[in-house]
Protein backbone atom coordinates (compact mmCIF):
# COMPACT_ATOMS: atom_id res chain seq x y z
CA UNK A 1 0.00 0.00 0.00
CA UNK A 2 2.79 2.58 1.22
CA UNK A 3 4.49 1.39 -2.04
CA UNK A 4 1.81 2.13 -4.10
CA UNK A 5 1.49 5.53 -3.03
CA UNK A 6 5.34 6.28 -3.19
CA UNK A 7 4.91 4.78 -7.23
CA UNK A 8 2.02 6.99 -7.80
CA UNK A 9 3.62 10.01 -6.47
CA UNK A 10 6.95 9.38 -8.00
CA UNK A 11 4.63 9.41 -11.06
CA UNK A 12 2.88 13.03 -10.15
CA UNK A 13 6.64 14.67 -9.89
CA UNK A 14 7.67 13.15 -12.95
CA UNK A 15 4.48 14.44 -14.56
CA UNK A 16 5.02 18.16 -13.31
CA UNK A 17 8.57 18.35 -13.90
CA UNK A 18 7.79 17.06 -17.31
CA UNK A 19 5.22 19.48 -17.50
CA UNK A 20 7.66 22.66 -16.64
CA UNK A 21 10.45 21.14 -18.99
CA UNK A 22 7.58 21.62 -21.90
CA UNK A 23 6.58 25.01 -20.40
CA UNK A 24 9.98 25.81 -20.27
CA UNK A 25 10.64 25.13 -24.00
CA UNK A 26 7.81 26.69 -25.51
CA UNK A 27 8.62 29.70 -23.14
CA UNK A 28 12.15 30.04 -24.83
CA UNK A 29 10.32 29.65 -28.33
CA UNK A 30 7.77 32.65 -28.18
CA UNK A 31 8.81 34.52 -25.33
CA UNK A 32 10.68 36.89 -27.42
CA UNK A 33 8.11 37.18 -30.55
CA UNK A 34 5.12 37.52 -27.76
CA UNK A 35 7.43 40.73 -26.38
CA UNK A 36 7.43 41.70 -29.97
CA UNK A 37 3.96 41.39 -30.41
CA UNK A 38 2.95 43.21 -27.42
CA UNK A 39 6.05 46.09 -28.42
CA UNK A 40 3.91 46.79 -31.45
CA UNK A 41 0.61 47.30 -29.88
CA UNK A 42 0.27 49.10 -26.42
CA UNK A 43 3.12 51.27 -24.78
CA UNK A 44 6.30 49.80 -23.51
CA UNK A 45 5.29 50.73 -19.89
CA UNK A 46 2.24 47.67 -20.06
CA UNK A 47 4.62 45.43 -22.12
CA UNK A 48 5.80 43.69 -19.05
CA UNK A 49 3.07 43.05 -17.96
CA UNK A 50 0.71 41.88 -20.50
CA UNK A 51 3.70 39.27 -21.59
CA UNK A 52 3.20 37.89 -17.64
CA UNK A 53 -0.04 37.30 -18.18
CA UNK A 54 0.00 35.74 -21.42
CA UNK A 55 2.63 33.28 -19.70
CA UNK A 56 1.07 32.97 -16.69
CA UNK A 57 -2.64 31.89 -19.43
CA UNK A 58 0.00 29.60 -21.30
CA UNK A 59 1.01 27.68 -18.27
CA UNK A 60 -2.23 26.51 -17.44
CA UNK A 61 -3.52 26.01 -20.90
CA UNK A 62 -0.10 24.42 -21.98
CA UNK A 63 -2.16 20.86 -22.85
CA UNK A 64 -4.39 22.83 -25.20
CA UNK A 65 -1.85 24.43 -27.62
CA UNK A 66 -2.16 23.17 -30.92
CA UNK A 67 1.44 21.90 -32.42
CA UNK A 68 3.01 21.73 -28.34
CA UNK A 69 4.55 18.29 -28.82
CA UNK A 70 4.87 16.12 -26.03
CA UNK A 71 8.23 15.68 -25.27
CA UNK A 72 10.55 17.59 -28.09
CA UNK A 73 10.71 21.33 -28.29
CA UNK A 74 7.94 23.14 -30.19
CA UNK A 75 8.03 24.60 -33.81
CA UNK A 76 7.36 28.10 -33.35
CA UNK A 77 5.27 28.63 -36.45
CA UNK A 78 3.22 25.88 -35.16
CA UNK A 79 2.54 26.81 -31.76
CA UNK A 80 2.84 31.06 -32.09
CA UNK A 81 -0.69 31.83 -33.61
CA UNK A 82 -2.39 30.10 -31.04
CA UNK A 83 0.37 32.05 -28.55
CA UNK A 84 -0.28 35.22 -30.67
CA UNK A 85 -4.16 34.40 -30.32
CA UNK A 86 -3.45 34.51 -26.19
CA UNK A 87 -1.83 37.81 -26.14
CA UNK A 88 -4.46 39.20 -27.94
CA UNK A 89 -6.73 38.20 -25.35
CA UNK A 90 -4.54 39.62 -22.39
CA UNK A 91 -4.15 43.03 -24.27
CA UNK A 92 -7.77 43.30 -24.81
CA UNK A 93 -8.13 42.74 -21.17
CA UNK A 94 -6.05 45.20 -20.00
CA UNK A 95 -7.35 47.71 -22.63
CA UNK A 96 -10.83 47.00 -21.17
CA UNK A 97 -9.54 47.46 -17.96
CA UNK A 98 -7.46 51.07 -18.62
CA UNK A 99 -10.66 51.79 -20.62
CA UNK A 100 -12.50 51.79 -17.75
CA UNK A 101 -9.50 53.40 -15.11
CA UNK A 102 -9.20 56.34 -17.72
CA UNK A 103 -13.08 56.75 -18.33
CA UNK A 104 -13.24 57.47 -14.39
CA UNK A 105 -10.04 59.98 -14.54
CA UNK A 106 -11.72 61.56 -17.07
CA UNK A 107 -15.18 61.89 -14.98
CA UNK A 108 -13.01 63.09 -11.75
CA UNK A 109 -10.99 65.65 -13.63
CA UNK A 110 -13.01 66.51 -16.33
CA UNK A 111 -9.73 66.62 -18.73
CA UNK A 112 -10.24 63.94 -22.45
CA UNK A 113 -6.39 64.68 -23.99
CA UNK A 114 -6.03 62.79 -26.57
CA UNK A 115 -3.23 60.32 -26.67
CA UNK A 116 0.09 61.78 -28.20
CA UNK A 117 0.95 60.51 -31.67
CA UNK A 118 4.46 58.44 -32.09
CA UNK A 119 7.48 60.57 -32.22
CA UNK A 120 8.10 59.67 -35.71
CA UNK A 121 4.32 60.18 -36.86
CA UNK A 122 5.18 62.98 -38.89
CA UNK A 123 6.95 61.14 -41.56
CA UNK A 124 4.31 58.59 -41.95
CA UNK A 125 1.34 60.54 -41.30
CA UNK A 126 0.01 59.17 -45.08
CA UNK A 127 0.61 56.01 -43.56
CA UNK A 128 -1.18 56.35 -40.12
CA UNK A 129 -4.18 58.07 -42.24
CA UNK A 130 -4.51 55.49 -44.59
CA UNK A 131 -4.78 52.67 -41.55
CA UNK A 132 -7.13 55.33 -39.63
CA UNK A 133 -9.27 53.92 -42.29
CA UNK A 134 -9.68 50.46 -41.63
CA UNK A 135 -12.11 48.92 -39.41
CA UNK A 136 -10.03 47.65 -36.20
CA UNK A 137 -10.36 43.72 -37.14
CA UNK A 138 -8.55 44.41 -40.96
CA UNK A 139 -6.14 46.72 -39.22
CA UNK A 140 -5.54 43.69 -37.02
CA UNK A 141 -4.87 41.27 -39.80
CA UNK A 142 -2.60 43.30 -41.97
CA UNK A 143 -0.31 43.99 -39.33
CA UNK A 144 -0.31 40.30 -38.73
CA UNK A 145 0.34 40.38 -42.12
CA UNK A 146 3.09 42.98 -42.05
CA UNK A 147 4.33 43.29 -38.77
CA UNK A 148 4.12 39.40 -37.54
CA UNK A 149 4.51 37.82 -40.88
CA UNK A 150 1.96 35.34 -40.81
CA UNK A 151 0.11 33.44 -43.46
CA UNK A 152 -3.61 33.32 -43.66
CA UNK A 153 -4.11 30.50 -42.02
CA UNK A 154 -2.07 31.61 -39.05
CA UNK A 155 -3.95 34.93 -39.21
CA UNK A 156 -7.30 32.71 -38.72
CA UNK A 157 -5.57 30.88 -35.41
CA UNK A 158 -5.02 34.47 -34.18
CA UNK A 159 -7.95 35.79 -34.53
CA UNK A 160 -10.73 33.27 -34.67
CA UNK A 161 -12.10 34.29 -38.20
CA UNK A 162 -11.87 31.38 -41.12
CA UNK A 163 -9.11 31.44 -43.37
CA UNK A 164 -11.01 32.38 -45.88
CA UNK A 165 -12.29 34.90 -44.40
CA UNK A 166 -8.90 36.08 -43.63
CA UNK A 167 -7.95 35.68 -47.29
CA UNK A 168 -10.92 37.95 -48.36
CA UNK A 169 -10.48 40.86 -45.49
CA UNK A 170 -6.57 40.88 -45.95
CA UNK A 171 -6.86 41.48 -49.87
CA UNK A 172 -9.62 44.12 -49.33
CA UNK A 173 -7.19 46.30 -46.70
CA UNK A 174 -4.26 45.76 -48.56
CA UNK A 175 -6.10 47.20 -51.76
CA UNK A 176 -7.99 49.63 -49.48
CA UNK A 177 -4.12 51.19 -47.84
CA UNK A 178 -2.59 51.17 -51.41
CA UNK A 179 -4.97 53.22 -53.04
CA UNK A 180 -5.64 55.61 -50.14
CA UNK A 181 -1.35 56.15 -49.99
CA UNK A 182 -1.02 56.34 -53.83
CA UNK A 183 -4.17 59.08 -53.72
CA UNK A 184 -2.03 61.19 -50.99
CA UNK A 185 0.93 60.59 -52.88
CA UNK A 186 -0.35 61.50 -56.38
CA UNK A 187 0.69 58.09 -57.74
CA UNK A 188 -1.04 56.65 -60.61
CA UNK A 189 -3.80 54.42 -59.39
CA UNK A 190 -3.72 50.55 -61.22
CA UNK A 191 -0.73 49.47 -59.76
CA UNK A 192 -1.88 46.54 -57.65
CA UNK A 193 -0.91 46.20 -53.79
CA UNK A 194 -1.57 42.42 -54.44
CA UNK A 195 1.00 42.36 -57.19
CA UNK A 196 4.69 41.68 -56.34
CA UNK A 197 4.38 39.13 -53.24
CA UNK A 198 3.71 35.50 -53.30
CA UNK A 199 0.62 34.22 -52.24
CA UNK A 200 1.20 34.54 -48.30
CA UNK B 1 1.54 50.64 -55.34
CA UNK B 2 2.25 46.74 -54.85
CA UNK B 3 2.61 44.22 -51.96
CA UNK B 4 6.53 44.61 -51.40
CA UNK B 5 5.63 48.11 -51.52
CA UNK B 6 3.21 48.53 -48.69
CA UNK B 7 4.86 45.89 -46.85
CA UNK B 8 8.12 48.31 -46.97
CA UNK B 9 5.61 51.26 -45.99
CA UNK B 10 4.61 48.64 -42.61
CA UNK B 11 7.51 47.57 -41.49
CA UNK B 12 9.06 50.79 -41.67
CA UNK B 13 7.03 52.12 -38.87
CA UNK B 14 7.05 48.75 -37.12
CA UNK B 15 6.90 50.01 -33.41
CA UNK B 16 9.24 46.74 -32.04
CA UNK B 17 11.96 48.02 -34.14
CA UNK B 18 11.98 51.72 -33.40
CA UNK B 19 11.63 50.76 -29.78
CA UNK B 20 14.74 49.87 -28.21
CA UNK B 21 12.90 48.29 -25.25
CA UNK B 22 15.10 45.18 -23.72
CA UNK B 23 14.51 41.54 -24.96
CA UNK B 24 12.55 39.83 -22.03
CA UNK B 25 14.56 38.20 -19.38
CA UNK B 26 13.26 34.84 -19.79
CA UNK B 27 14.78 32.82 -17.09
CA UNK B 28 13.01 35.35 -14.64
CA UNK B 29 10.11 34.98 -16.86
CA UNK B 30 10.06 31.30 -16.03
CA UNK B 31 10.83 31.63 -12.33
CA UNK B 32 8.01 33.92 -11.56
CA UNK B 33 5.42 31.96 -13.22
CA UNK B 34 7.01 28.81 -11.72
CA UNK B 35 6.60 30.36 -8.27
CA UNK B 36 3.26 31.67 -9.07
CA UNK B 37 1.15 28.71 -10.23
CA UNK B 38 1.94 25.69 -8.44
CA UNK B 39 -1.49 25.26 -7.66
CA UNK B 40 -1.71 24.55 -11.33
CA UNK B 41 0.51 21.15 -11.11
CA UNK B 42 -1.62 19.43 -7.93
CA UNK B 43 -5.15 19.11 -9.27
CA UNK B 44 -6.47 18.27 -12.98
CA UNK B 45 -9.81 19.21 -11.26
CA UNK B 46 -10.50 23.21 -12.10
CA UNK B 47 -10.92 25.08 -8.31
CA UNK B 48 -12.63 27.87 -7.48
CA UNK B 49 -9.91 29.27 -6.25
CA UNK B 50 -7.50 28.88 -9.30
CA UNK B 51 -8.86 31.91 -11.37
CA UNK B 52 -8.47 34.49 -8.01
CA UNK B 53 -5.19 33.02 -7.46
CA UNK B 54 -4.30 33.73 -11.48
CA UNK B 55 -5.72 37.06 -11.22
CA UNK B 56 -3.95 37.67 -8.08
CA UNK B 57 -0.73 36.57 -9.42
CA UNK B 58 -1.08 38.82 -12.33
CA UNK B 59 -2.22 41.66 -10.23
CA UNK B 60 0.82 41.01 -8.27
CA UNK B 61 3.33 41.36 -11.33
CA UNK B 62 0.95 44.43 -12.67
CA UNK B 63 1.59 46.55 -9.44
CA UNK B 64 4.94 46.00 -9.17
CA UNK B 65 5.80 47.04 -12.75
CA UNK B 66 7.16 43.73 -13.61
CA UNK B 67 8.69 40.34 -13.40
CA UNK B 68 10.20 41.52 -9.77
CA UNK B 69 7.81 41.44 -7.32
CA UNK B 70 9.06 37.61 -6.03
CA UNK B 71 12.36 38.06 -6.37
CA UNK B 72 12.69 41.60 -5.50
CA UNK B 73 14.56 40.63 -1.90
CA UNK B 74 16.05 37.50 -3.29
CA UNK B 75 17.21 37.91 -6.87
CA UNK B 76 20.45 37.24 -8.00
CA UNK B 77 20.83 39.98 -10.89
CA UNK B 78 21.57 42.88 -8.43
CA UNK B 79 24.50 41.60 -7.20
CA UNK B 80 26.45 39.11 -9.61
CA UNK B 81 29.80 39.73 -7.85
CA UNK B 82 29.27 38.44 -4.64
CA UNK B 83 31.65 35.11 -3.67
CA UNK B 84 29.75 31.85 -4.61
CA UNK B 85 28.54 29.99 -1.56
CA UNK B 86 30.67 26.43 -0.68
CA UNK B 87 28.66 23.61 0.57
CA UNK B 88 29.73 19.77 1.11
CA UNK B 89 27.39 16.93 1.48
CA UNK B 90 27.43 15.73 4.75
CA UNK B 91 29.46 12.41 5.01
CA UNK B 92 27.42 9.69 7.15
CA UNK B 93 28.67 5.91 7.90
CA UNK B 94 24.78 5.27 8.98
CA UNK B 95 22.97 3.83 5.67
CA UNK B 96 20.24 6.32 6.17
CA UNK B 97 16.56 6.19 4.62
CA UNK B 98 14.92 10.08 5.12
CA UNK B 99 11.72 10.15 6.39
CA UNK B 100 9.83 13.05 4.40
CA UNK B 101 11.29 16.64 5.40
CA UNK B 102 9.14 18.59 8.25
CA UNK B 103 8.79 22.64 8.43
CA UNK B 104 10.99 21.83 11.70
CA UNK B 105 13.74 19.90 10.08
CA UNK B 106 13.55 23.00 7.24
CA UNK B 107 13.88 25.47 10.03
CA UNK B 108 16.74 23.74 11.60
CA UNK B 109 19.06 24.97 7.95
CA UNK B 110 20.82 28.03 7.88
CA UNK B 111 20.94 28.50 3.84
CA UNK B 112 17.88 27.69 1.99
CA UNK B 113 17.61 28.33 -1.80
CA UNK B 114 16.03 27.26 -4.86
CA UNK B 115 18.35 26.96 -7.77
CA UNK B 116 18.66 25.78 -10.96
CA UNK B 117 22.00 23.04 -11.47
CA UNK B 118 24.24 25.09 -14.44
CA UNK B 119 27.47 22.17 -14.18
CA UNK B 120 28.07 19.02 -12.14
CA UNK B 121 31.88 18.24 -12.40
CA UNK B 122 34.26 15.88 -10.87
CA UNK B 123 31.82 15.23 -7.56
CA UNK B 124 31.13 19.46 -7.47
CA UNK B 125 27.67 20.76 -8.63
CA UNK B 126 26.83 24.11 -9.00
CA UNK B 127 23.80 26.19 -8.71
CA UNK B 128 22.42 29.58 -9.88
CA UNK B 129 20.30 30.66 -7.77
CA UNK B 130 16.61 31.63 -8.36
CA UNK B 131 14.98 32.02 -5.31
CA UNK B 132 16.60 32.49 -1.26
CA UNK B 133 14.90 31.73 1.53
CA UNK B 134 17.35 32.26 4.00
CA UNK B 135 21.19 33.04 4.61
CA UNK B 136 23.45 35.53 3.41
CA UNK B 137 24.03 36.84 -0.13
CA UNK B 138 23.61 34.20 -2.67
CA UNK B 139 23.69 36.39 -5.66
CA UNK B 140 27.34 35.13 -6.66
CA UNK B 141 26.18 30.93 -7.01
CA UNK B 142 26.71 28.19 -4.87
CA UNK B 143 29.08 25.11 -5.53
CA UNK B 144 28.46 21.59 -3.73
CA UNK B 145 30.90 18.93 -2.87
CA UNK B 146 28.95 15.81 -3.00
CA UNK B 147 31.20 13.13 -1.20
CA UNK B 148 28.46 11.32 -1.12
CA UNK B 149 24.72 11.04 -2.72
CA UNK B 150 22.01 12.24 -1.03
CA UNK B 151 19.14 9.72 -0.75
CA UNK B 152 16.97 9.34 -4.05
CA UNK B 153 18.72 12.63 -5.61
CA UNK B 154 20.96 12.90 -8.52
CA UNK B 155 21.63 16.37 -9.90
CA UNK B 156 21.48 17.27 -13.36
CA UNK B 157 22.66 20.38 -15.09
CA UNK B 158 19.07 22.71 -16.46
CA UNK B 159 17.23 20.78 -13.03
CA UNK B 160 15.54 22.67 -10.23
CA UNK B 161 16.62 21.97 -6.69
CA UNK B 162 15.50 22.85 -3.57
CA UNK B 163 18.25 23.31 -1.00
CA UNK B 164 18.82 23.32 2.83
CA UNK B 165 22.12 23.44 4.36
CA UNK B 166 23.25 23.86 8.30
CA UNK B 167 26.54 25.88 8.49
CA UNK B 168 27.98 25.16 5.13
CA UNK B 169 26.63 21.22 5.28
CA UNK B 170 24.31 19.47 3.59
CA UNK B 171 22.77 16.79 5.37
CA UNK B 172 21.85 13.84 3.58
CA UNK B 173 18.54 13.78 5.36
CA UNK B 174 18.02 17.85 5.54
CA UNK B 175 15.62 18.65 3.45
CA UNK B 176 17.44 18.79 -0.24
CA UNK B 177 15.17 17.71 -2.86
CA UNK B 178 14.12 18.08 -6.20
CA UNK B 179 12.26 21.19 -7.46
CA UNK B 180 9.01 20.15 -6.97
CA UNK B 181 5.18 22.52 -6.05
CA UNK B 182 4.71 20.41 -3.08
CA UNK B 183 8.07 20.86 -1.68
CA UNK B 184 8.26 24.63 -2.65
CA UNK B 185 4.91 25.16 -0.83
CA UNK B 186 6.73 23.74 2.63
CA UNK B 187 10.01 25.85 1.73
CA UNK B 188 7.56 28.53 1.58
CA UNK B 189 5.88 27.48 5.09
CA UNK B 190 9.12 26.85 6.82
CA UNK B 191 10.81 30.40 5.58
CA UNK B 192 8.51 32.78 3.96
CA UNK B 193 5.83 32.57 7.39
CA UNK B 194 8.68 33.58 9.29
CA UNK B 195 9.59 36.99 7.39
Amino acid sequence: MRTDSRVESLQKQEHARSRERRYEALVRVVARPLHRYLLRRTHLNQVDDVLAETMLVLWRRLDDIPGMPAESAPVADQVLPWCYGVARGCLANTRRAERRRLRLVERLTHMASPSPPPAHANDHEDLYAAMGLLGEVDREVVLLWGWEELSPRAIAEVTGLSPNAVSIRLHRAKKKLAAALERKNGTPVGHKADEGRSNR
Amino acid sequence: MNEDELLARLRAVDPALARRAPAPDIDRLLETVMATTDVHTQTSQPSRWQPRLLAAAAAGLIATGGFITWQATHTTASHPSAAPLALTVQHTDEATRCAAPTVDILRSNTTAFEGTVTSVSGGKVTFRVTHRYRGDDLSGGVTMKQSMRLEDLTFAPGERYLVVARKGAVKPCGGTVGAEPDMRRLYRQAFESER
